[in-house]
């Protein structure tokens, strides 16, 4: 509480600083009256007075939006730091789960693709693309930047994306380096995916049943996921859906403008 | 409570800390049915390419 009243104080009075110093430097009413009150004397310089209120207005008003911006900047950064540790450890507890239930020691990613849409869509085309969102708790970002699969139409669809999306259903491939060339992939999705041996994509949904987001779970070791699908997929299915409910600003559609 | 200093915190044996972490897992992510009511059905990519139907459901 006293925090409060002290965060209110600041923000008064830096808000009413360059307030008070731009009226001085605009107003004449309040110099007129200490003059005639003669609390100011006639040797008085009133329009260097003025114009260096002008001036204090703009500084004052400068430094605090500056000050404010950093500020805010670096206490994001500091949050988005914690949240990724946060999803880091997550991450590793998963990995714990998924390890367990394949009976060995595994290092996984977890990408979250999320779909494009267009504000303005002139074409009226049901092309739809799902792209990847970064997360660096969660994978190694960088390599696979820019990454997206074509879902709509159902027969151009690409990657594990494309089919998970369009069969409605968790799907996986656990022989993912002799299948890749059957997924309808661009030279840059193969390059982006080439060192994967198996790759798991999980569909979330709103409550209108639409598909909002993928969640894929990829390794570069070679695994047999059909021996343990139930478990695994029920470690996925768990995983993926409290990711969902707990962090939903990750799993925001992209806005593109045309 | 038993509390860990820095130094103790660093002699963790990494192994241990995989078992842990493994046993947390088990327990937050090895059941679905507290979350999802519909049947965990998966398709196996493999079995599509294959020509046949999916295994599943």
């Amino acid at each position: 509480m006293k925090n409060k009243g002290k965060i209110i104080l600041i923000v008064l009075i830096t808000s009413a600083l360059p307030a008070i110093a731009t009226y001085l430097g605009s107003s004449y009413s309040i110099i007129d009256y200490f003059k005639q009150e003669n609390y100011i004397g006639s040797a008085f310089n009133v329009d260097l007075f003025k114009n260096l209120c002008q001036l204090a207005s703009i500084i004052l008003s400068f430094s605090i939006l500056l000050i404010q911006r950093l500020s805010s900047d670096i206490k994001l950064e500091n949050s988005n730091n914690k949240i990724n540790g946060l999803l880091e450890l997550t991450k590793v507890v998963f990995q714990g789960a998924f390890s367990s239930a394949v009976d060995t020691n595994i290092n996984i990613d977890i990408r979250i693709f999320v779909p494009i849409k267009k504000i303005i869509n002139i074409k009226k085309n049901e092309t739809l693309y799902f792209q990847i969102v970064n997360c660096e708790g969660l994978s190694t970002a960088g390599i696979t930047n820019g990454l997206k699969f074509k879902v709509l139409p159902k027969d151009e669809r690409q990657g594990l994306i494309g089919n998970c999306y369009n069969l409605h259903t968790t799907v996986y491939d656990d022989n993912l380096k002799q299948n890749n060339e059957q997924y309808n992939l661009t030279k840059f999705q193969l390059s982006k995916t080439r060192n994967q041996e198996f790759s798991i994509a999980h569909p979330l949904y709103n409550e209108s049943n639409e598909i909002v987001a993928i969640i894929t779970i990829d390794g570069t070791q070679k695994i047999d996921i059909s021996e343990h699908e139930s478990a695994i997929i029920n470690n996925v299915l768990m995983f993926s859906e409290k990711l969902f409910l707990s962090v939903p600003d990750l799993f925001k559609p992209k806005r593109r403008l045309l | 409570m038993k509390t860990f200093s820095q130094k103790e915190f660093q002699q963790i044996d990494e192994a241990k800390l995989q078992k842990y972490f493994k046993e947390w897992g088990v327990i937050a992510y090895g059941n679905s049915n507290k979350l999802s009511t519909k049947n965990n059905v998966a398709i196996n990519m493999n079995d599509i390419f294959k020509g046949g139907a999916p295994r599943r459901p």
